[in-house]
């Protein structure tokens, strides 16, 4: 095909598609709908018995507000890495990956004080915990994505990468509320681990990207 | 862009123009003279539309194209990098069969395939010879007809069936 005849047929294909709001915005409204959409997960897994409990552990509220910053900070990474030319994408990267390097060391110096370390018992329901990190994530991903592929990512690895983190990370934060088990060994390799592996798993396969004509 | 978003198909059509001859020209510059210059310019307007809605028209619009232009030109040089991998040194490579005489291919006259696919219905006709004398891909065959790519391979396959009953086999 000659590209006047491209740009002929691209007019003929023209309608009127106004402007995608700021990434700011959209990331306000993903984060405004993540009880929704978390909620049915959450709702299959229910909550732990002491929750009151959790709310009451400086140290459990810190892994909690880790997980939510991972989770805002790399949504928001995702939401700029999806407009073509904006600037600040690496800090927002850099940003999201200092958090979670931050939250794994918060863990890791947290496994000093782990009681039953010895004994294994921090190893127990780790299948369960991989399962629940991914079904409360399901959702609350594919709705990041379908709002990603609504703008234009270029870099769909990364793209990928980003919004599972944001998700996933949502995702370890409710089987933090979930999980009986409440050892920093447990949560580190039980609800980390997976958050991790999901993330490299989806940027690898460039999910955002499947079934698009590429951007 | 602005217009192009709101649907002005005149303002539309005059900044593709001006984008591809830009792209041209950046292409250039930056890849040399090679056949996969037109590539790179389609690919571009290609994605400058399908990204469209993610321009925001409160910012300069020469960063987020030259990022979409800079992501195509990426891929350009990946598949020349792979092309060229792929290319046998001359010393490898094997000696040339003698061509076969230009009035027969495959052991077809080609005056009679070609008075063949003139026989073909008028759309079937257009796809073969797209398909088969142009190179063009399927996709471009089914946008540029305004077909889907499935219609598209259809009609082809029933007109395959056709010459093959009007040629019968080679030699025979």
């Amino acid at each position: 095909m000659r590209t006047d005849e491209l740009i002929a047929a691209l007019v003929r294909d023209l309608r009127p598609a106004p402007p995608l709001r700021s990434p700011a915005i959209r990331l306000g409204h993903w984060i405004a709908a993540l009880p929704l959409l978390s909620a049915p997960g959450m709702l299959a897994w229910g909550l732990r018995d002491d929750v009151q409990g959790l709310l009451e552990d400086r140290i459990q509220l810190t892994w909690a507000a880790f997980a939510l910053a991972t989770s805002c900070a790399a949504a928001w990474s995702a939401l700029k890495l999806a407009v073509p030319g904006t600037r600040g994408v690496a800090v927002a990267v850099g940003s999201s990956l200092a958090v979670v390097a931050l939250w794994i060391a918060s863990l890791v110096s947290g496994m000093n004080s782990d009681t039953g370390f010895a004994e294994g018992s921090m190893a127990w329901p780790y299948p369960v915990c991989i399962v629940k990190v991914a079904t409360i994530a399901v959702i609350p991903a594919a709705a990041l994505l379908v709002m990603l592929r609504q703008a234009a990512p270029l870099r769909t690895g990364l793209t990928t990468g980003m919004a599972v983190l944001a998700a996933a990370a949502v995702g370890a934060l409710g089987t933090q509320v979930a999980c009986p088990n409440a050892m920093a060994a447990h949560v580190l390799l039980g609800h980390v681990g997976p958050m991790a592996a999901f993330s490299i798993l989806a940027a690898a396969a460039r999910i955002v990207a499947l079934g698009t004509r590429r951007t | 862009m602005t217009l192009a978003q709101q649907g002005d198909g005149a303002a539309y059509a005059e900044l593709l123009t001006m984008l591809a001859t830009t792209v041209r020209a950046y292409a250039r510059r930056r890849l040399g003279e090679t056949p996969v210059i037109d590539d790179v310019v389609q690919e571009t307007l290609l994605s400058v539309h399908a990204a469209r809605r993610s321009y925001d028209p409160r910012r300069p619009f020469a960063p987020w194209f030259y990022a979409i232009l800079s992501s195509r030109l990426a891929d350009a040089r990946r598949r020349q990098r792979r092309l060229a991998s792929r290319e046998l040194p001359d010393a490898m490579a094997p000696e040339p069969a003698t061509p076969p005489p230009v009035h027969e291919v495959m052991g077809f006259d080609v005056a009679s395939v070609y008075a063949a696919v003139d026989a073909l219905p008028a759309r079937q006709r257009a796809i073969v010879r797209a398909l088969k004398l142009r190179d063009e891909s399927v996709r471009e065959v089914a946008d540029r007809l305004g077909m889907s790519p499935s219609a598209v391979k259809v009609a082809a396959h029933r007109a395959y069936r056709t010459l093959r009953r009007l040629l019968g086999d080679p030699g025979r």
